[in-house]
C-alpha cells in the first residue's frame, strides 16, 4: 500500500488550502536558448484580454521586424507586431492553441531571414523623466499585456486604477506548477531586464514600492535576482514565498503575500495592488527602454515526452512543432498539453502557434501521466474542501453542478473557483471535479449573458407596450372628454350656428386654397 | 500527430476510496483479535455471516438497478458496514440476526437511498438500531468472559441453539443502568465479579485495541482528529460532570469511555464521511453531540449502549449543522450565509 502524500493544512500568514507538489526530475533550464526561426510564423490578431485591432497589412506585402500588423482604434484593443521581418503570405484563419481545434483570425507571415527593424519612439534609461501617461502610451502601442496567462494589456491595468493611488507593485515570479520554468529561466537569462522592467513599471504605475515573488525552491533565480537588485532601486524588494501551489495564483499571492483578500467581484487594483507576471515586467522594461514591441516569450518545452527538456525564447507564432524539434523531438509521447500538469490543457496536435499565453508544452510520456481508475460516488470525505484555496465546499459544487444546477452552484459560489484542480487532485473517487466546475462555469456565463440579453429584450417590449398603451389611453380620453362635452352640452344636437360657422371655415379655406394658386 | 485528450489536472494525489475503506478495514483487526481472545470465536463467525449476507444484499440490489455488480462490491463499503456491524451484534446470537440486521443496512439504510455517497444514515447502526428493536433479547445477552468456545459458537450461531444461561449475560453498561435502576449504588455494582479495571471484564482491552487501530488510521491521514476528539471529549465532559455531581450514581468518565462502543463509535462509526458533517467546524459541531448524546441515551435511556442512536439521530442533523458551518468563501463579506 503506498502511502498517500500528506496534506498540511494552511498556516497563518498562507494562502488557505493548496498542495504540496514535486517536481519533476528534469532541469529544462539547463538549456536556454533563442528559438530558432521558423519557416512560417502564425500571428494571432487576438493575445490580449479584449478585442483584436484593425489588420493594416495586404497580402504580399513586406513587413519589418516589430511593424504594428494591426492598430488600436480603442482602448479594448492592443495591436500585435511583426515577430520578424518578410512577406505576408496569408490574411484568415489560422489554427489556435485550444483543445477543441479551434481556429482563429491571424497572419501568416514568411520570414526573409533578415530580422530588419522597424525604426521605434524608444523611451530610453530616461524614463523617469517622462509623465507615467507616457510610459503607459508606450506600452499599449507596443502590445505589452500580461504574459503570465490572461493576457490583460497592462497599460489599461495601471489605468483601471483610476483616481486611486497604487501603493504596491508585485511581479510574480512564482511558477507554483510542477514543469513550468520560464520565469525562472527569463530570470536566469536576463535578471537585470526584468529588473529594469520592474523598476520601469514603478514609475508607469506610480506605486510606492516593488515585491518580486518567488518560490524557495528555485535558489539559482533567487541568486540571479539578489545580484540584480544590488543595483536596482531601492524600492525594490525580493519576496520568497514557500513552494506551495497555487502559490503563483493571484489572489493566493496577494494573500500570502500581504495578508490581503481582493473582495469577489473586484480586483486587486482596486485595493491598491498592481500585480503583473515577471515575463511581463521584463517586456515592458524593454518596450520602454529600447522600443521593442511585445513579440517574444519565454516557452517551456519539456516532459518525458520530449529528447532535451528546455526553454525557448520562441517569437510569438512559433509553431510547437518547431520548438518541440529544437528541443531534439518526441520520445514515446502520449499527451500534448499547453501550460502545467494541474491546469494545462490537451493538444490534440501540434500545429498550433505560440501565443502569448503559452508559457509551457509538456510532451507528456507515460511518467509524466497518471491513468486514473473510474470514477466512483462522491463520499463527502471533505478532502477537496480541506485543500481549496478559495475555501470552497466542492462536494457541494459538484453536487449542484452534475446536474446542472446553476443557480445551487451560484450559491455555492462557483464564481470564487480558480480552476486550480486542487480538489480533482485529492479527491479519492477520482471525480473529474475541475472539469465539472470548468464546464459549470461557461454555462453559468453563457446563461447570464443570454439572461442579460433576453432581459434587456423584454424591457424593451414593455417599455414599448407601455408607451403603445398610455397613447390608447390619451386619445380615448380626449374622445370622452369631447363626447361630454357634447353631450352636457343644453342641445345635445350641434347647434346650427355652429353648422353654418363650419360651413363658413371650410369655404374660407378653399377659397384661400385656390388663391394660393 | 493526434495526441490523446484529457481534461486537467494530468496528475493525482493517488488517494483512493477503496483504499481508504481497506485501510480502515485493516484498523479494526487489533480490535478483533482482542474480541476474540475474551469473547470466543463467535465474533468471527458474526462477522463472517455479516460480510456474506451485506455482499450477497449489494449485489441483489446491483442486478435489479442494472448495474455491475462487481464493480460496486469492490469499492469495500458493503464489507466495512458489514464488519462494524458484526462487532455490535453480542457474539452468540444466532447467525439470522446479524444477516437480517446485514441486508437490513444494505438494502434499507444504504442502496434504498441512492447508494453509497447518498445514505443519509449510517448504514451499520440503521442495521443495529433495526435489530435491537426487533430482537431485543438476542441483542443483550453477552458471553461471559473466557467462556464460549468454538463448540459453544458452532450451536448457538450457526445451529441458533439458545446458549445456557450460564455462558451470557447482560453488559456492564447493562448491568450498571439496571442495577441503579433497583436502588443500587456504584459501588455496589462495581463489586460483582464481571467487573474489570474500567468498565467490565474483557471490555477495556477491546477499547484499547480499537483505540490503537483509530490511532493508526488517524496517522496515515485515512480519518481526521476532528470527529473522534470531538466526541470522547464531550461524552467524558457529560460524563465528569454529573459523577462530580453524585459519584454513587452516575459512572465515571473513564468508565464511559471504555464501556460499550464508545471508541469504537469514535473513530470508525461517526467518522463515516457521507452521513457526518462536512465540514471541520462541522464535524466537532456533529461528533460532539454524538458524545453528549450517548451519554443521555446510556443514563436516561432504556437501551444497553447510547451510541447507535446518538449517531441516527446526529445522522439526521448533519445537513442543518452543514448548512450552518459553511466556512466563510475567500472575497465573500463576513456576514453572509
Amino acid at each position: 500500500m503506498t502511502r498517500p502524500p500528506a496534506f498540511a493544512p494552511a498556516r497563518p500568514g498562507r494562502f488557505d488550502g493548496g498542495l504540496r507538489l514535486t517536481r519533476p526530475p528534469l532541469d529544462a533550464c539547463a538549456h536556454i536558448a533563442p528559438a530558432p526561426l521558423p519557416e512560417r510564423l502564425f500571428v494571432a490578431l487576438r493575445q490580449h484580454a479584449g478585442q483584436a485591432g484593425e489588420l493594416r497589412v495586404r497580402v504580399g506585402e513586406r513587413v519589418l521586424l516589430g511593424q504594428a500588423l494591426t492598430r488600436a482604434r480603442n482602448p479594448d484593443e492592443l495591436p500585435v507586431h511583426a515577430p520578424a521581418s518578410g512577406h505576408i503570405e496569408a490574411l484568415g484563419d489560422i489554427a489556435a492553441p485550444h483543445p477543441g481545434d479551434l481556429r482563429e483570425p491571424g497572419v501568416t507571415l514568411r520570414p526573409d531571414g533578415l530580422d530588419e527593424r522597424a525604426p521605434d519612439a524608444v523611451v530610453g534609461p530616461a524614463f523617469r523623466e517622462r509623465e507615467p501617461a507616457h510610459l503607459q502610451a508606450a506600452l499599449a502601442a507596443l502590445g505589452v499585456a500580461g504574459l503570465g496567462g490572461a493576457g490583460f494589456p497592462t497599460a489599461r491595468k495601471i489605468a483601471a486604477a483610476g483616481e486611486r493611488t497604487l501603493h504596491t507593485l508585485v511581479v510574480n515570479a512564482a511558477e507554483c506548477e510542477p514543469y513550468i520554468t520560464c520565469d525562472e529561466a527569463l530570470i536566469l537569462r536576463d535578471a537585470t531586464g526584468v529588473v529594469a522592467g520592474c523598476e520601469v513599471l514603478l514609475h508607469a504605475s506610480g506605486a510606492r514600492r516593488c515585491l518580486i515573488a518567488v518560490e524557495d525552491d528555485r535558489p539559482r533565480a533567487i541568486g540571479a535576482l539578489r545580484e540584480a537588485l544590488a543595483a536596482a532601486d531601492d524600492r525594490l524588494e525580493l519576496a520568497v514565498q514557500p513552494a506551495r501551489y497555487p502559490a503563483g495564483g493571484e489572489l493566493q499571492l496577494l494573500q500570502a503575500l500581504l495578508g490581503m483578500e481582493i473582495p469577489a467581484g473586484t480586483r486587486p487594483v482596486a485595493a491598491g495592488v498592481l500585480c503583473v507576471n515577471a515575463a511581463t515586467a521584463h517586456a515592458a522594461g524593454r518596450a520602454v527602454l529600447h522600443g521593442e514591441p511585445s513579440t517574444t516569450r519565454m516557452v517551456t518545452v519539456t516532459g518525458h515526452g520530449v529528447a532535451r527538456p528546455c526553454n525557448l525564447l520562441a517569437r510569438l507564432g512559433t509553431p510547437v512543432a518547431d520548438l518541440i524539434a529544437t528541443a531534439g523531438g518526441y520520445r514515446d509521447v502520449r499527451r500534448l498539453i499547453l501550460g502545467g500538469p494541474m491546469m494545462g490543457v490537451a493538444l490534440p496536435h501540434d500545429q498550433v502557434p505560440v501565443t502569448r499565453a503559452v508559457n509551457c508544452i509538456i510532451a507528456a510520456g507515460d511518467a509524466d501521466l497518471d491513468t486514473l481508475p473510474g470514477e466512483q460516488p462522491c463520499i463527502r470525505c471533505g478532502e477537496c474542501a480541506s485543500v481549496c484555496p478559495a475555501r470552497l465546499q466542492p462536494q457541494v459544487l459538484f453536487a449542484a453542478a452534475r446536474v446542472d444546477d446553476l443557480e445551487a452552484a451560484r450559491a455555492a459560489d462557483l464564481e470564487q473557483c480558480i480552476e486550480c484542480g486542487c480538489c480533482a487532485y485529492v479527491c479519492p473517487s477520482h471525480i473529474p471535479l475541475l472539469a465539472h466546475f470548468r464546464h459549470a462555469r461557461s454555462a453559468a456565463r453563457e446563461s447570464a449573458r443570454a439572461g442579460t440579453t433576453a432581459a434587456r429584450a423584454r424591457e424593451r417590449f414593455l417599455a414599448r407596450e407601455a408607451r403603445l398603451e398610455a397613447q390608447r389611453r390619451a386619445r380615448d380620453r380626449q374622445l370622452a372628454e369631447r363626447e361630454t362635452r357634447l353631450r352636457d352640452a343644453p342641445d345635445a344636437k350641434p347647434r346650427v350656428s355652429e353648422v353654418r360657422a363650419a360651413v363658413a371655415r371650410a369655404r374660407r379655406r378653399r377659397a384661400e386654397r385656390a388663391r394660393g394658386q | 500527430m493526434r495526441f490523446d485528450t484529457a481534461t486537467a489536472p494530468h496528475v493525482t494525489g493517488h488517494r483512493d476510496s477503496a483504499a481508504l475503506m481497506r485501510e480502515v478495514l485493516l484498523a479494526l483487526v487489533p480490535g478483533i483479535a482482542v474480541n476474540a481472545w475474551w469473547f470466543g470465536p463467535g465474533v468471527l463467525a458474526q462477522i463472517l455471516v455479516a460480510s456474506a449476507s451485506a455482499l450477497a444484499a449489494e449485489a441483489c440490489v446491483c442486478l435489479a438497478r442494472r448495474r455491475p455488480p462487481l464493480a460496486t462490491l469492490a469499492d469495500c463499503s458493503a464489507l466495512l458496514c458489514a464488519w462494524l456491524l458484526a462487532l455490535c451484534v453480542p457474539p452468540l446470537a444466532p447467525w439470522w440476526v446479524v444477516a437480517t440486521g446485514s441486508a437490513f443496512a444494505i438494502v434499507v439504510a444504504k442502496q434504498l437511498f441512492g447508494g453509497l455517497g447518498a445514505n443519509v444514515f449510517n448504514p451499520a447502526m440503521a442495521g443495529y438500531a433495526a435489530l435491537l428493536v426487533s430482537f431485543p433479547l438476542h441483542m443483550t445477552q453477552w458471553p461471559q468472559p473466557g467462556a464460549a468456545g468454538l463448540a459453544e459458537v458452532w450451536s448457538a450461531v450457526l445451529l441458533a441453539a439458545p446458549p445456557p444461561d450460564t455462558l451470557t449475560g447482560a453488559t456492564a453498561l447493562d448491568t450498571v443502568r439496571t442495577r441503579l435502576g433497583l436502588g443500587e449504588g456504584l459501588a455496589q455494582v462495581y463489586a460483582a465479579p464481571a467487573f474489570g479495571r474500567a468498565a467490565g471484564a474483557g471490555w477495556e482491552w477491546v477499547a484499547l485495541a480499537y483505540l490503537g487501530g483509530g490511532l493508526w488510521l488517524l496517522g496515515r491521514g485515512a480519518i481526521r482528529w476532528h470527529i473522534p476528539v470531538a466526541m470522547l471529549l464531550a461524552l467524558a465532559a457529560c460524563a465528569a460532570l454529573f459523577h462530580l455531581l453524585d459519584p454513587q450514581r452516575y459512572a465515571s468518565p473513564l468508565f464511559h469511555l471504555a464501556a460499550g462502543a464508545s471508541v469504537l463509535g469514535a473513530f470508525f462509526i461517526a467518522t463515516d464521511p457521507v452521513t457526518a458533517a462536512a465540514s471541520p467546524s462541522g464535524r466537532l459541531v456533529f461528533a460532539a453531540g454524538v458524545g453528549a448524546l450517548t451519554y443521555v441515551i446510556r443514563t436516561w435511556g432504556g437501551y444497553p449502549d447510547g451510541v447507535a442512536f446518538a449517531v441516527l439521530l446526529m445522522n439526521s442533523a448533519a445537513p442543518a449543522i452543514d448548512h450552518f458551518t459553511r466556512p466563510r468563501v475567500y472575497g465573500s463579506g463576513r456576514d453572509r450565509r
